[in-house]
């Protein structure tokens, strides 16, 4: 039984998970980690990495199209092969995970596969047998939300994580919910060929960021034949002589050979097991402090399962700091300048307030915006890319960074420099001054910053 | 060699005291090596050594007070000659920049004492150029010169803001407020000054609640000053015992049954009144005053009783309540209490009075110190009558018990007087019989 006693154990191999496993062992821990699944969590296996691999193939597609207009002599006829697609995503996932087990070996963590769960304050029960550790990090993730129409139970019905295993193109694709994954699955879908609508109940896409943005977003992704319908609830899913048809509150009706279901995500609390009672949960999520301390001494919780903000880099630090305290250290997370991207085509990428939060803290006159197209800038022009904006919401009496919100071809990119200055609480007028390499993207975060002073070299003289 | 001179941790840091040397003369030191423990008049910390090598002198002993950077000791080689003591130690100035301002001043003939004015500020020549290389702001440089110049110790004094480990946004945060970032703790990286370290620094204090200042009624000067004059004017003494009042709360429920052919309905107060009145009858002494030659015994028993009213405290008078029956007693005091109450005391109400009684039965108190108004000699208080376990006829039993507190002014009766007093009131509210036959 000696060998089943460790100072760390973690319920998990996602993002949370795995960071939380190595850093305990840097630390010094002997570690045991549970994955049900694949290593990776989410991220890896079924939503980061492979809807990545999925737009790069987008990508390819529209490059092919606009070639011609970069003097490309070619047939732009094209198309997708599934099967290849599938199998590309899942080679770079099978790399990836690969490696997560490989960076957990080097390590020393003991990797068990199984179900774990709770079975006591320091008990863990996986695959029959019981493993005890002085910490517990529950970081049992997330699962895709199920909502309750009348025929969800179709069998067309997919959830993101099904739909990224689809060997055959389908023809007529409805995604209901129009957040980041409903988004950036329908850039991917259109190009490859399918006829998308996405549908979705509140008045804008992607709810969490700027509203500018979302409109922008909105704009851009029906110019690119996605057929767009908000404020639209679905009340039913009927199947009618071998078809699937939604029904959908404002009296339309659509056809579909595929649904996909991306209406958010819900924590996965199976590894609280008998603890479940005992370990204060809020509206499904277990409660922690900024210390990822649960209600229970020496249970730790990290990742989509506390709920605090659900992404893999939110997850990774998580992890880490609920493996320092676990290890006796005294972190806490800071989630103030955290980076949110949505690789549609094309990007939407924020970090800080948006707008509309900063309003409603400081009020408008004490704020001040600058802003500056991709059309003016000469990298984003010579790219073909000259769609989008960066927007930088400034608080005028510190010259201080609320928030930076870019849309356009780089924005996921482009946003780790505001994201590092407002960390490194640079001003914007600082900004403003520092020398950007021309011709780059990255100019037009410096020249919104030089807006949002006043001082704009690139735009014309506002009146 | 290089001098070591008492460090200047804050702008408005005068002078330091030198704790204790933490290094003897000889021994080698390392720049940046703790060598003396100094105390400002915020902190105690350790200096560093300005340079490495040997400690060549002292110029000042341990627990002494010196001036900011005056010079106090020097590092160097081995063997290296120590400068005579600076003669004028309170003048003291880093030789470099002295001898460099005496220089200037010497060579600019046209005005050799007079500082140099450049806009607002004066300063030397020489202090203007250390500014200018390092970036200091005269204007925000304490000027210690003799016509209020600044000299160039301090602009090397002067906190450099460019220095401070701070974010920009810190910086900013700091400038927009003024607040002085040499206060401020930083809690990033290696100590670095954070917005939040800003605010919480430029936090005011937590906002002063204002007070609530309630104008002083005539009735309540009158209070204050009676109080107050009576506690300093006589030797008031308490004290206090319990009493079994099942018996008297029985009396009172039976004569409650009879208040038609009474006319009243007698009070548990009224009783107490009572008998305290018939106390009063074998206790002369607890119905007088002291005067400085004599002690005035009264004829009558003129009962003031305190009343509490919306307005503050009375306390009429009952006149000659010696000479009533229960039920003219009973009469007498409701028609008094609903007077004050009704504002409709008249001044002969007020007056008179030989001897108090308090009672404070509906609040949840058993014991108190009543003060005495003055002259009178004493004063009874009842606590709330209250059902407790008691011994009663060798048994624990559930019993209703007040306890009665008594004030006096000691002058007039000694604690045996009191005794006896408190031995009366007792026999007479546990066997009521034995006053009402009084």
């Amino acid at each position: 039984m000696a060998e089943m006693n460790y100072q760390v154990a973690v319920i998990g191999g996602g993002p949370a998970g795995y960071v939380a496993a190595i850093r305990a062992a840097q630390l010094g821990g002997k570690v045991v980690l549970f994955e049900k699944d694949e290593l990776g969590g989410t991220c890896l296996n079924r939503g980061c990495i492979p809807t990545k691999t999925f737009l790069k193939t987008a990508d390819m597609i529209r490059d092919i199209h606009k070639a011609a207009q970069h003097g490309v002599i070619n047939d732009p006829t094209t198309g997708v092969n599934m099967e290849k697609v599938v199998a590309n995503k899942d080679h770079v996932v099978h790399q990836l995970t690969g490696g997560v087990g490989a960076l957990l070996r080097s390590n020393q963590v003991t990797v068990v596969k199984g179900e774990a769960e709770l079975t006591g304050e320091h008990e863990i029960a996986c695959g029959g047998k019981v493993y005890t550790a002085d910490s517990v990090i529950l970081c049992g993730g997330s699962v895709a939300t199920r909502i309750p129409i009348p025929g969800i139970e179709n069998p067309n019905v997919l959830t993101s994580t099904e739909i990224l295993d689809l060997k055959e193109l389908p023809e007529k694709l409805v995604i209901i919910g129009g957040g980041v994954i409903g988004c950036e699955l329908a850039c991917a879908f259109a190009p490859f060929g399918s006829q998308v609508t996405i549908v979705e109940a509140t008045d804008r896409l992607i709810p969490l960021m700027d509203r500018e943005l979302a409109d922008s977003l909105k704009e851009s992704l029906i110019k690119s034949g996605i057929d767009v319908r908000t404020s639209v609830k679905i009340t039913e899913i009927r199947s009618e002589g071998g078809k699937t048809y939604l029904l959908c509150g404002d009296g339309t009706k659509l056809e579909a050979d595929k649904i996909l279901l991306s209406v958010g995500r819900g924590t996965d609390l199976s590894c609280l097991g008998a603890l479940k009672d005992k370990i204060r949960t809020e509206k499904g999520k277990v409660v922690v402090d900024d210390g990822m301390h649960t209600s229970v001494p020496h249970i730790y919780a990290a990742g989509d399962i506390n709920g605090r903000m659900m992404l893999a880099h939110t997850a990774f630090k998580m992890g880490e700091v609920a493996a320092e305290n676990a290890m006796g250290g005294h972190k806490t997370v800071d989630l103030s300048f955290v980076p949110s991207c949505v690789y549609a085509i094309p990007q939407v990428a924020s970090v800080g307030m948006t707008e509309d939060e900063a309003v409603a803290k400081y009020g408008r006159d004490a704020l001040r915006i600058g802003k500056f197209p991709f059309a003016a800038n000469g990298r984003a022009l010579s790219c073909g890319e000259p769609e989008g904006y960066v927007k930088v919401i400034m608080l005028e009496k510190y010259s201080e960074f609320c928030g930076v919100h870019i849309f356009g071809a780089q924005a996921a990119e482009m946003i780790a420099e505001p994201t590092a200055l407002m960390g490194a609480e640079m001003t914007v007028e600082e900004t403003a001054d520092m020398i950007h390499a021309h011709p780059s993207f990255s100019e037009a975060f410096m020249e919104a910053c030089a807006d949002a002073m006043g001082r704009c070299i690139h735009l014309p003289k506002k009146h | 060699m290089t001098e070591i001179f008492m460090p200047k941790a804050g702008m408005d840091m005068k002078e330091g005291r030198l704790i204790r040397w933490l290094k003897e003369i000889g021994d080698p030191v390392e720049k940046d090596e703790p060598i003396m423990e100094i105390e400002t008049d915020k902190i105690t910390m350790e200096a560093e050594a300005p340079a490495t090598g040997v400690l060549l002198a002292k110029l000042i002993g341990d627990d002494t007070t010196v001036p900011v950077l005056q010079t106090i000791g020097y590092i160097g080689q081995p063997g290296e000659k120590v400068p005579d003591a600076p003669a004028a130690a309170a003048e003291a100035e880093s030789a470099a920049p002295a001898a460099a301002e005496a220089a200037e001043t010497k060579a600019d003939a046209a005005a050799p004492q007079l500082p140099t004015l450049n806009g607002a500020v004066a300063a030397t020549p020489y202090a203007k150029k250390l500014a200018a290389e390092k970036g200091v702001d005269l204007s925000s440089v304490t000027a210690s010169g003799p016509a209020g110049e600044v000299r160039a110790r301090d602009v090397l004094a002067a906190p450099q803001q460019n220095a401070v480990n701070a974010t920009p946004l810190a910086k900013k945060y700091a400038e927009v407020n003024g607040v002085d970032l040499a206060g401020v703790t930083g809690t990033g990286y290696d100590g670095k000054i954070r917005k939040s370290d800003v605010l919480s620094a430029a936090a005011p204090a937590p906002a002063q609640r204002e007070i609530t200042r309630i104008p002083l009624t005539p009735i309540r000067k009158a209070i204050a000053r009676n109080m107050f004059s009576s506690l300093h004017s006589m030797a008031q003494t308490s004290d206090s015992v319990e009493v079994d009042v099942t018996e008297l709360m029985a009396l009172r429920k039976r004569l409650l049954e009879h208040k038609e052919e009474l006319g009243t309905k007698i009070t548990i107060n009224d009783l107490l009144s009572y008998a305290a009145v018939k106390m009063i009858k074998t206790h002369p002494l607890a119905n007088a005053s002291f005067s400085d030659t004599e002690i005035l015994c009264y004829p009558d028993v003129n009962l003031s009783m305190a009343v509490a009213t919306d307005y503050g405290l009375t306390s009429p008078v009952v006149h000659g309540a010696d000479r009533m029956s229960l039920v003219e007693l009973s009469l007498a005091m409701r028609d008094l209490v609903t007077r004050a109450r009704d504002r409709k005391l008249t001044a002969n109400d007020q007056q008179g009075g030989t001897f108090t009684l308090t009672n404070m039965g509906i609040f949840p108190v058993d014991n108190f110190n009543p003060i005495l108004p003055a002259p009178q000699s004493c004063i009874l208080g009842f606590g709330r009558c209250v059902e407790k376990p008691a011994v009663y006829q060798g048994q624990i039993c559930i019993r209703t018990m007040m306890v009665l507190s008594v004030t006096y002014d000691h002058r007039v009766f000694d604690g045996g007087e009191v005794g006896s007093i408190m031995k009366t009131m007792k026999e007479y509210l546990e066997s009521p019989e034995l006053f009402l036959v009084q």
